[in-house]
């Protein structure tokens, strides 16, 4: 074996990556070669030491930490669940919403025409969507509880906020659905989604990041800490 | 991938953070560390880490079982510490066209600090010193050799899994590691040199 197929491969032979044969011709190079043998040992000593940096542990409390954020995240993102629920969820509003439909059809034609415009509708019907739901209600906030109960219960006022918010939303759904005649699953969950968008994203500044409680770098036997300005 | 984790990773993916936590407990450490070498300050790689994991939390149901999670997870941080980076430098961009400097200085230059005298004994100076060296001939060779060689000679990864960690190819993973340990063993055996002489 020449030195430059020597040196060629050393990278893989310090890593014990080449075939037993290549690995067997080039340590008997090394013997015979100081010159290779120099190149060897100072890429040793340089893996070596590479080794030892960054071999920081974890930071103190970061489990917990995560634990919090990943708490909050499963909060954050209940409306987007597993798609079981989601199914019984929105057949239930589906039927709500066609019920409404069929309310919508029986509004005086006058008055559709006169506010045709979604706002003038949007101003006015709240209040019908919201009647309507009222006989449902009960049973879809036993529904609602069930999904977050686990997560909410230190929060109660936060709860009752967003339920009303969330009342709300539906109402604009039952709206949007009766107006469009999105009915179909994916149309609600649009719907809904668009809903409810305002609402997480104020809740997510409220809440914002997780308190992180730093420890400063400590430097002790931690060569990132130390080095650091 | 065994029943056990299988099963954690269903749980997970219906939104149990128990069972999410299980499955982290192993990559966790080492994932802190890559983020680590990327963004070089325990904050910042907490900050990183974090964020990495939330997202994976949420991604979950995209994960396929074919690939190996460990590696998922390894490569989510990679990307996100890239993103910290991307952003820190936007930040710094931002305040130094404010400042009027120009001369982006370097917080990770230890060359220069460890050229002073210290009163702590030699030879554990010297291992401390040694590794200090390293960090900073690190810090000097291109991003793309840098990660490799952290990924393999400080995590220890494989070939294989640092390519997919890495999302390139097992030939460039031998060539730019090949050429990183090159470039950090010249400078490191310069500076070495260098204050070998000054003594
Ligand atoms: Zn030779």
């Amino acid at each position: 074996m020449t030195c430059d197929t020597v040196r060629e491969k050393l990278t893989e032979y310090l890593d014990g990556a080449l075939p037993q044969e290549e690995m067997k011709s080039i340590r008997e190079h090394l013997l015979l070669c100081p010159s290779c043998n120099r190149e060897y040992l100072a890429l040793s000593e340089i893996k070596e030491l590479l080794g030892q940096t960054f071999k920081a542990p974890l930071p103190e409390g970061f489990d917990e930490r995560l634990h919090e954020a990943l708490l909050q995240e499963k909060q954050i993102n209940r409306p987007v669940l597993p798609l079981k629920r989601n199914a019984a969820f929105y057949r239930k509003y589906a039927a709500a919403a066609a019920v409404f439909l069929v309310l919508l059809i029986s509004v005086p034609a006058a008055f559709l025409h006169e506010s045709k415009n979604d706002e003038g509708l949007r101003e006015d019907l709240p209040a019908k969507a919201e009647m309507l739901l009222a006989n449902g209600k009960q049973e879809s906030a036993a529904e609602e509880e069930g999904l977050v109960s686990n997560e909410n219960l230190s929060q109660p006022s936060d709860q009752s906020r967003e339920q009303t918010e969330k009342r709300q939303a539906f109402s604009m759904i039952l709206l949007k659905a009766g107006l469009t005649g999105t009915c179909t699953r994916e149309g609600m969950g649009r719907l809904y989604k668009e809903a409810e968008a305002p609402g997480r994203k104020r809740r997510r500044r409220k809440t914002g990041k997780i308190p992180l409680h730093r420890i400063p770098p400590s430097g002790q036997g931690d060569p990132a800490g130390r080095i650091r300005p | 991938m065994g029943w056990d984790e299988k099963e954690l990773l269903e749980k997970a993916k219906a939104g149990d953070v128990e069972s999410f936590e299980i499955l982290i407990q192993a990559v966790r450490q080492k994932a802190y560390q890559i983020a680590l070498s990327y963004l070089k300050n325990q904050e910042d790689a907490e900050d990183a880490l974090q964020d990495s994991l939330l997202k994976i939390y949420r991604g979950l149901s995209r994960f396929q079982e074919t690939s190996r999670f460990s590696t998922w997870v390894y490569r989510v941080v990679v990307n996100t510490c890239l993103d910290h980076i991307k952003k820190n430098k936007r930040q710094k961009d931002r305040i130094l066209s404010f400042s009027g400097e120009d001369r982006e200085e370097n917080p990770f230059d230890a060359v220069s600090m460890l050229r002073d005298e210290s009163a702590e004994p030699e030879r554990h100076m010297l291992q401390k010193e040694k590794t200090q060296i390293i960090l900073a001939c690190l810090e000097r060779i291109a991003p793309s050799l840098r990660e490799v060689v952290v990924l393999r000679d400080v995590q220890g990864f494989s070939y294989g899994e640092i390519a997919q960690i890495l999302d390139i190819s097992e030939g460039t993973v031998k060539s730019r590691l090949s050429r990183a340990r090159q470039a950090v063993k010249e400078m490191f055996f310069q500076i070495m040199g260098e204050k070998g002489e000054q003594k």
